[in-house]
């Protein structure tokens, strides 16, 4: 293999010690003997598969850059890097002083005018590298060795839930964006002062153009910088370990966070591979996620391009190779021993005449923040690259979701793209995103999403009904009566419809003043039963809303209900109210009863509207 | 409670009289400081605690029955009660709707619903029917095994608020759609009766007639047969319990106060609206007679026993007894918030309770171990106990125990040991005191008394002000000789305060009265004349004394000292002459500054002018005015200056002046 790979390096010489070192454990220097003015070389690949030397000057020493973190701060006098200056995808290249690994190159300033670069020095790096992790942390990976997985410090605790630092789910409605989004509302901003870590090319394949924007947007904050890039070459994991290709010091890698028909790879650089299973890169982390299981593959390199904004490595993923186990404040850790589970999904589309492409399949990494994001994206991009036409269209999403251990969850919901398949937002509050919570983030028991089979039946034609007006023939009515509410509702192309619905004006409301809400079946939220396990959550999830054809009369009642594990009491009486909502306990807050009554439309309802009535004290005499 | 002793007579009888006596005339006529507790009514009784003894309404606290809590796992709260033809008692409860089986004092689960609440139980032969929230769901329970089925599921329901069987039929009290359905041992359920009203909460059954009581309007229907009728329309909004027996139905109607809105803050409060309940009893001819009300809480279970009703409450955790007669006792009075359901009659009398779940047994009312145990009694200030005092009858005796917060806690004293008879209290001097009467069989307490001295507390003079004059000197007051002075005082006890004012000069040692000691000041002002005393800068001191109503060696005085400021009663002197058209002078004054120089010509206004050197700041001040805007002849001119202490003094002058007059 090492052979294979000399074949045509323009700088051998710098592969055989970057070799040796991976053979022989790195010869390293301590930050403390490193001083003004020693020159090195780093390692990185500027084009292909092979890393190429740069000259490195030390400037200094910068002490407690981050807790027990020193940063090494050094000049690239490079005449490629005197142009791009810091560059996206370099994260991790390694940086040798006196013949000796010193760290990985990592931290920039946006907007640098010196091609000045922050190392991580190494022994934090191969500290990260030796961290042991635990054996429950990546649910369905599997080892292509006979070696057991190390188990870690805490092997013997019970399994924890991997939540991803945000709140365990506990079923309102969510959607694709909503767990990223929540994950960067909490960190802390960064200003544009500080040093940062340089940025991590994000090399999408096969993704439409807004479809890149919509992705990129989501992405940005965390440091990622989506680039229009290729697929790379589909190729299943080598379970010959000789065979298979490997990691180099200085060469690329690729987080794979999908790959498939589409793709999107984080790049950055190998910094030192070690003498079992692991590597170290990057020198900062990708989401200091901790222990993570995101795919890892070899790179190629295509080429180093300069850009004033920002400079980066247009490359493509090679081999799918390794998991990455730790993502950690000095590097990231990859394990080539061990090949994580991810989530097969297949889009079917179905109604479009001729698409291009009608079936997807993908692999999508599993994560809490990214997977519903990465699925959503793949979902729309296959809807947008079927179809351009920016005409209404109804559509049914049909899905399938696997969770280990449980029967297939089977859904569907109905839907209006008022701006065509382009307008793919409608998309991203299928139910489908709440499963995905409920597997991942479910407070409840650890989970793991296993498939995902999609189908979108698309009709073109708008079929829906907007609520324009509701009336009734008097505003006085009487208890236990039921009345006719007209509704108002106009056409896709503006004409107008009536149709009449009845409200039945419950006995309770004798004397009251009522306000009637008539919404949009898919506007109405029910109120749920606290869950007390997995199942009551997939049933909320099953019953959380109206059918989108429906139309729904709401009417506050003067009475409270309360929600208990398991159970929602409605309309409670005033003394049964004071003994359910006790000081201890584990009721939560009341809430107003509504009284919900649905019509079915047949089609597709949007809007709302609003009545108020006045319910006589007794009825009228007949 | 806490009374003065000259506002009230003692009417203690018979053997405390003597005692009172003594107490009355040992107590000087000044000592009104000391003070007493006085707890001789059934509302001063019922805010304390009550274990095995009662509270009647007459005001009389006499040994009750005794309680043994028995414990119900972790439920949240037990809803529903039933005695078995065995003696066995059933109970419903929440969250988990699970049935407990209770015999002699142990207590097991029995059975189990899935259901949130067991909110109604009914016995019939050897099946347990158990209704249920929040699906409507009513379930049959075999008593042999616990054997669980559900028996049907009521249409259109949610809530099953109460069963009763007639040995035909179960029936249930349902909402929120307020039907009362009849229900076949095969489960086929009827609607008798819909009360268009939002549930059904409590059905009684007498013989032939079925009684249900509504919430909405608190209505109670009685049903018989197929005929329905109103039996009376209740103040409130829920009729939340009934019992019947021989012609008479008790009933508990509450008025419930709306509940809180619903806001979408994270802060809880857990503050609760207080229900009003009322205990009504209604003969067979329809008459009703309310026979018990409370303001503080509403009721939540009734039962009759023989000639009694007893009633549960829903936030003190009691159960009042009422006679048909009217007379109420405080029967039972425990921890618990609420008591949800009676079951006191027969060999093992029970209830039970929610927040928190419990089921009590209730004793035999021997006497043997019955205490009523008082609030904690506030007397204000840290106080020295005197004697305790109680009327009652048989043998009685009492403890008490001190301390310094509001809440007895670890930090009180212990119990002291037990007093046979009126005498000191033994327990150290602390800011709150505890009563606690043991009563044995036959005893009575009907009043007790606790005498106290608070601890004198000080005074303080916290401000002294002196309307000082010449505090602005563009601005003189008008000059006197009297200063007004005034003082703030803080008087944590409200004792009388008598205050004596003394002043000296700055920079003399010695303190004079500002007046003589059979002068007394009451008032936190005083007016001081001082003319006198030489002009100067003085400084006036306040006493403020409570020896009007404390002995001299308890009497606390406390002193306040004014900012010095100047007493100046002496007018200054002006010299004025003309000379070359001018008139000019000198202003002076002992204790200066001048503080204003005025001229008038020929007795006209008076108007402003400076001196010399353009400032009014010192003792001296010399002028030079030039007339030249007179017309030239013979005028009167007059200069007046006035000192900062309003004092002013004016002289004149006749000569020529005016614009042709050669200046020299």
């Amino acid at each position: 293999m090492r052979l294979h790979l000399l074949r045509g390096l323009p700088f051998a010489a710098a592969l055989l010690t970057a070799g040796a070192i991976a053979q022989q454990g790195p010869s390293t220097i301590s930050v403390d003997d490193i001083r003004p003015g020693m020159t090195g070389y780093g390692l990185t690949v500027f084009r292909g598969t092979e890393p190429e030397r740069f000259d490195v000057e030390v400037i200094d020493v910068l002490h407690g850059f981050r807790p027990d973190q020193d940063l090494i701060l050094i000049r690239t006098p490079h005449p490629r890097l005197e142009q791009t200056k810091a560059v996206g995808g370099m994260s991790g290249s390694p940086i040798y002083i006196d013949g000796k690994l010193a760290g990985a190159y990592a931290y920039g300033w946006p907007f640098g005018m010196e091609p000045i670069a922050g190392v991580t020095p190494i022994s934090n790096m191969l500290h990260e590298m030796d961290r042991p992790y635990r054996p429950d942390s990546f649910p369905g990976a599997e080892v292509l060795t006979t070696r057991r997985m190390r188990p870690g410090g805490q092997a013997r605790r019970r399994s924890g839930r991997h939540l991803a630092g945000l709140p365990a789910y506990r079923g309102e409605p969510t959607n694709a964006f909503a767990p990223m989004r929540a994950h960067v509302e909490r960190r802390p901003p960064v200003s544009e002062h500080q040093m940062r870590p340089a940025a991590t090319p994000i090399m999408l394949g096969g993704f439409t153009d807004e479809v890149a924007t919509l992705l990129g947007n989501e992405l940005e904050p965390m440091g990622w910088v989506p680039l229009q890039g290729g697929g790379g070459r589909r190729r299943q994991p080598a379970a010959n370990t000789e065979t298979r290709p490997r990691f180099v010091d200085g060469g690329a890698i690729g987080v794979q966070l999908v790959r498939g028909d589409v793709s999107a790879t984080a790049i950055g650089t190998v910094t030192h591979v070690g003498n079992g299973h692991r590597l170290v890169g990057f020198g900062h982390p990708m989401m200091n996620a901790g222990e993570i299981g995101l795919p890892t593959s070899t790179a190629r390199v295509l080429h180093f391009l300069a850009s004033v904004a920002r400079s980066f490595k247009i490359a493509e993923a090679e081999e799918p190779l390794g998991t990455l186990v730790h993502d950690r404040q000095a590097a990231i850790v990859v394990d080539t021993d061990l090949q994580p589970a991810t989530i097969p999904m297949r889009i079917k589309i179905n109604g479009l005449v001729a698409p291009p492409k009608d079936e997807w399949n993908v692999e999508l990494a599993s994560h809490r923040l990214l997977t519903p994001m990465l699925l959503f994206s793949t979902l729309a991009n296959a809807l947008k690259t079927s179809s351009s036409d920016q005409t209404d269209v109804m559509f049914t999403a049909r899905y399938t979701v696997t969770i280990e251990g449980m029967d297939p969850i089977t859904l569907s919901d109905r839907g209006y793209m008022g701006a065509g398949p382009g307008d793919v937002r409608a998309l991203s509050h299928l139910r489908l995103f709440d499963l995905m919570e409920i597997a991942y983030g479910n407070a409840f028991e650890p989970s793991r999403l296993t498939r995902v089979d999609l189908e979108l039946d698309v009709t073109f034609g708008d079929d829906t009904l907007t609520i324009v007006e509701a009336t009734v023939p008097a505003n006085e009515v009487d208890p236990g009566s039921t009345v006719d509410v007209r509704l108002r509702l106009r056409r896709y192309d503006e004409s107008e419809v009536f149709r009449t619905i009845p409200v039945r004006i419950p006995e309770r409301l004798a004397g009251e003043d009522v306000k009637i809400e008539i919404n949009a079946g898919s506007r109405v939220g029910v109120e749920h039963a606290v869950p007390r396990n997995i199942q009551d959550l997939i049933r909320r999830v099953r019953e959380d809303r109206y059918d989108a054809t429906a139309v729904v009369a709401e009417l506050k009642m003067p009475s409270r209900g309360l929600r208990f594990p398991g159970h929602v009491v409605r309309s409670l009486p005033r003394s049964a109210l004071d003994a359910l909502d006790r000081d201890s306990g584990t009721t939560e807050r009341p809430f107003v009863t509504q009284v919900r009554q649905a019509t079915d439309l047949g089609q597709v309802v949007l809007g709302d509207a609003a009545l108020e009535l006045t319910v006589r004290q007794r009825p009228r005499r007949r | 409670m806490n009374r003065s002793l000259r506002t009230r007579a003692l009417l203690f009888t018979a053997a405390s009289t003597l005692v009172c006596t003594v107490v009355l005339i040992a107590l000087p006529a000044s000592a009104v400081s000391t003070r007493h507790f006085t707890l001789d009514d059934a509302g001063d009784f019922n805010r304390g605690e009550l274990d095995g003894a009662m509270v009647r309404s007459d005001g009389a606290v006499v040994p009750g029955v005794t309680t043994k809590r028995l414990g119900l796992g972790d439920e949240a709260l037990a809803y529903s009660v039933a005695r078995g033809g065995d003696g066995s008692v059933y109970v419903g409860t929440g969250d988990e709707g699970k049935i407990y089986r209770m015999r002699g004092d142990q207590v097991a689960a029995f059975a189990e619903t899935g259901q949130l609440l067991v909110s109604a139980l009914a016995i019939d032969g050897d099946t347990l029917y158990a209704g249920t929230l929040p699906e409507g769901r009513i379930y049959a329970i075999a008593l042999g095994d616990g054997s669980t089925r559900e028996l049907v599921q009521l249409p259109e329901t949610e809530h099953v608020w109460a069963l009763v069987h007639d040995g035909r039929r179960l029936y249930a009290g349902t909402g929120p759609q307020g039907k009362l359905f009849a229900i076949e041992r095969n489960g086929q359920a009827n609607v008798v009766f819909d009360a268009n009203q939002g549930h059904i909460m409590a059905l009684a059954l007498d013989g032939e007639d079925l009684y249900a009581g509504t919430d909405g309007e608190a209505i109670v229907y009685r049903v018989r047969g197929t005929d329905v009728s109103v039996v009376y329309d209740f103040p409130g909004n829920e009729v939340t319990a009934l019992d019947a027996a021989g012609g008479v139905l008790a009933v508990a109607a509450n008025d419930m106060p709306a509940p809180r809105p619903v806001t979408k803050s994270t802060n809880r409060t857990k503050r609760r609206a207080n229900g009003k309940g009322r205990l009504y009893r209604v003969s067979s001819e329809g008459r009703a007679e309310r026979l018990h009300g409370d303001d503080d809480e509403h009721f939540t279970a009734v039962q009759i026993v023989g000639e009694q009703i007893y009633v549960g409450t829903g936030k003190e955790g009691r159960i009042h007894r009422v006679g048909f007669d009217r007379r109420r006792s405080t029967y039972v009075d425990i921890d618990e918030r609420q008591v949800t359901g009676l079951a006191l009659d027969g060999e093992a009398p029970i209830f039970v309770t929610g927040d928190s779940a419990a089921i009590y047994r209730v004793g035999e009312a021997n006497g043997d171990s019955a205490t009523w145990t008082s609030k904690a009694l506030d007397a204000g200030f840290v106080a020295r106990w005197g004697r305790l005092e109680w009327r009652g009858d048989g043998r009685i005796a009492i403890r008490t125990r001190s301390g310094n917060s509001a809440e007895p806690d670890e930090t009180w004293t212990d119990w002291s040991a037990p007093m046979q008879s009126a005498g000191p209290i033994r327990s150290p001097a602390a800011r709150f005191l505890q009563i606690r009467a043991e009563l044995t069989r036959g005893s009575v307490l009907r009043a007790t008394q606790a005498f106290y001295l608070p601890q004198n507390q000080r005074a303080a003079v916290t401000q002294v002000s002196v309307d000082a004059r010449g505090s602005d000197p563009d601005s003189p007051p008008s000059p006197s000789s009297r200063l007004k002075i005034e003082w703030s005082v803080t008087n944590p006890d409200s004792d009388a305060l008598r205050y004596r004012l003394r002043f000296r000069q700055e920079g003399q040692e010695r303190w004079r009265p500002m007046f003589e000691e059979d002068v007394e000041v009451t008032d936190a002002h005083y007016t001081w004349d001082t003319s006198g005393i030489p002009d100067g800068w003085y400084v006036v001191q306040v006493e403020a004394s409570d020896e009007s109503d404390n002995p001299g060696a308890l009497t606390l005085r406390d002193v306040g000292t004014s900012e010095p400021f100047l007493v100046d009663d002496h007018d200054p002197t002006v010299e004025v002459q003309l000379r070359g058209g001018r008139l000019v002078g000198t202003a002076r004054d002992a204790m200066g500054p001048i503080a204003k120089l005025e001229f008038a010509v020929d007795g006209g206004d008076w108007r402003l002018f400076f001196p010399e050197d353009q400032l009014l700041d010192e003792a001296e001040e010399r002028f030079d005015l030039d007339l030249a805007e007179l017309a030239t002849g013979t005028h009167v001119l007059a200069v007046r200056a006035t000192d900062a202490a309003g004092n002013a003094a004016v002289a004149e002058v006749e000569g020529q002046a005016g614009a042709s007059v050669p200046n020299p």
